[in-house]
């Protein structure tokens, strides 16, 4: 995992890649976003595979930035990724967007 | 709404640890149980956590024609933001009528604009009907199959239906051409504590469950006793739970039949606060299960005591095992051979035996019941935020 600050938005902008799963969730088990860069974005272009504690994980990232008035944005899905997304819906309650840039537009809305 | 400990209705288990993972949520205010009636009068569990509010109702009883009606009337006094379904297609009844009627009140609650989740933990369409114990003829088998789909389609009113196997949003959407079905993991029960390492002094096999539909003993006792004689370790199968409410009397016949086959032990129910040595004592867990099951309470159960796991061949189990990362030894349905062929290979290779219960732990580890209730949340929050939508009339009944 890669990360970026990015200071003008408030955000942080995580970079993952391969197997997004149970046991690359040990790399992120000590990072938390905090209240200086409370916008997080997610970029997912080079993930191809979540499980569900992956996804769980995101859903409890999009909690925590929400109760320290920050956001959570997810972009870059490749197909097998959109559609694990779908089957659960998550699509329908996270931010979604293409491209990085998208992203960063969607986050300077807040 | 849901059955609830300490009666003994099916799902009551996981309803128990689901409303523990609500009770830590700080997004909700109170949460009411509506849960089914006890057969005696018991006391509740001590159920209070974390300060939020926990009222249980029961108010409703198995196989009661009437269960819809009193259902709605408590829902209509309590108004609440949002109504979770526990549910299978035998909750309510092992009777076709009174579980049919009851099965209506998701879609009674979504008329009256309350937003509704269903977690529907089973589906008609792969339910073996002989197996899920509402055998008949072939035409009453027919008509209850036209039947489940119509129940399918009023449960599909919900405002969300939520099913733990990507096979039954496949079925739902294109069979019923739902559009609001969702993907849900089902979570595992406790954060769980580093697992003991299993007895080999004496090799337990356990299965546990409410056994007599779909969970059949038989073959195990017969493919045990078949290792038994083949081995000279120390050796116990402990058939541990009560029967399925479909299948009364069903373990005391299997017990009677089996009185000539030593070292298996049936505990009957087992109290909550005895799982946890159960699952400790065992050396691997048996799933005698011989048709479609939805997703495996028991196999987390295994994964979180760090079990391995003894598994039958079937499509929807397997596709939960390699999507949340359980692994085990595995046996064709049904038969004695292959089954007894499965405890030998664990019986055999101890180390096997720990490696399977470690990937398991590891699997039950993965994710915590409590994150499942904030992804249910997280679906509420989005349905409390849409404006009402009016009921859905002109949906097609069949």
């Amino acid at each position: 995992m890669n990360r970026r600050l990015d200071p003008a938005y408030k955000t942080e902008i995580l970079y993952l890649e391969g197997r997004f799963d149970v046991h690359s969730l040990i790399q992120l088990r000590t990072w938390q976003p905090n209240a200086t860069m409370p916008h997080i974005i997610l970029e997912l272009s080079q993930v191809n595979f979540v499980d569900s504690a992956a996804l769980a994980w995101m859903v409890r990232l999009n909690k925590n930035v929400s109760n320290i008035q920050g956001s959570l944005t997810i972009c870059g899905l490749q197909q097998p990724v959109q559609i694990i997304l779908e089957l659960t819906r998550l699509d329908r309650v996270l931010s979604l967007t293409e491209t990085l840039d998208q992203a960063l537009a969607k986050v300077g809305e807040y | 709404m849901t059955t609830f400990p300490p009666s003994t209705g099916t799902l009551n288990e996981y309803a128990w640890h689901f409303v523990r993972a609500f009770q830590q949520k700080r997004e909700i205010r109170e949460i009411i149980v509506l849960a089914d009636e006890l057969a005696r009068p018991e006391p509740e569990l001590p159920n209070q956590i974390n300060g939020i509010s926990l009222q249980i109702q029961r108010c409703w009883q198995f196989n009661r024609w009437d269960t819809a009606q009193r259902l709605m009337r408590e829902i209509e006094q309590i108004n609440p933001d949002a109504v979770l379904f526990n549910l299978q297609f035998a909750t309510f009844g092992n009777r076709r009528i009174p579980a049919a009627l009851a099965l209506l009140t998701p879609a009674l609650v979504r008329q009256k604009g309350i937003p509704s989740i269903v977690l529907l933990h089973n589906i008609m369409d792969t339910v073996d009907l002989k197996q899920a114990g509402f055998a008949g003829n072939q035409l009453i088998n027919w008509l209850t199959k036209f039947a489940g789909r119509i129940i399918t389609r009023q449960l599909l009113r919900a405002d969300l239906v939520a099913v733990t196997i990507p096979r039954y949003v496949e079925i739902l959407e294109q069979t019923y051409a739902a559009t609001n079905v969702l993907l849900a993991p089902h979570g595992a029960f406790e954060t769980p504590p580093p697992p003991t390492a299993p007895s080999t002094d004496c090799w337990r096999f356990l299965a546990f469950g409410k056994f007599g539909t779909y969970k059949k003993v038989e073959t195990l006792i017969e493919a045990f006793a078949q290792v038994q004689t083949k081995h000279q370790q120390p050796m116990e199968l402990v058939i541990a739970g009560s029967d399925s409410p479909n299948a009364a009397g069903y373990l005391n016949t299997v017990q009677q039949q089996y009185a000539h086959v030593p070292n298996v032990l049936f505990t009957g129910y087992v109290p909550e606060e005895a799982v946890a040595g159960l699952f400790q004592s065992a050396t691997a867990v048996v799933f005698p299960y011989t048709s479609t099951t939805g997703s495996s309470g028991v196999l987390h159960q295994a994964g979180s005591y760090g079990r391995a796991a003894i598994l039958p061949n079937l499509g929807d189990l397997a596709d939960i095992i390699s999507e949340e990362g359980f692994d085990g030894v595995f046996f064709e349905p049904e038969n004695v051979t292959s089954l007894a062929l499965a405890l030998e290979q664990l019986l055999l290779d101890p180390a096997r035996c720990h490696a399977l219960g470690m990937q398991n732990y590891a699997a039950a580890c993965g994710l915590p019941i409590s994150d499942v209730a904030d992804w249910y949340l997280l679906h509420l929050q989005t349905l409390l935020r849409q404006p009402a939508i009016a009921p859905r009339f002109q949906q097609e009944v069949l």
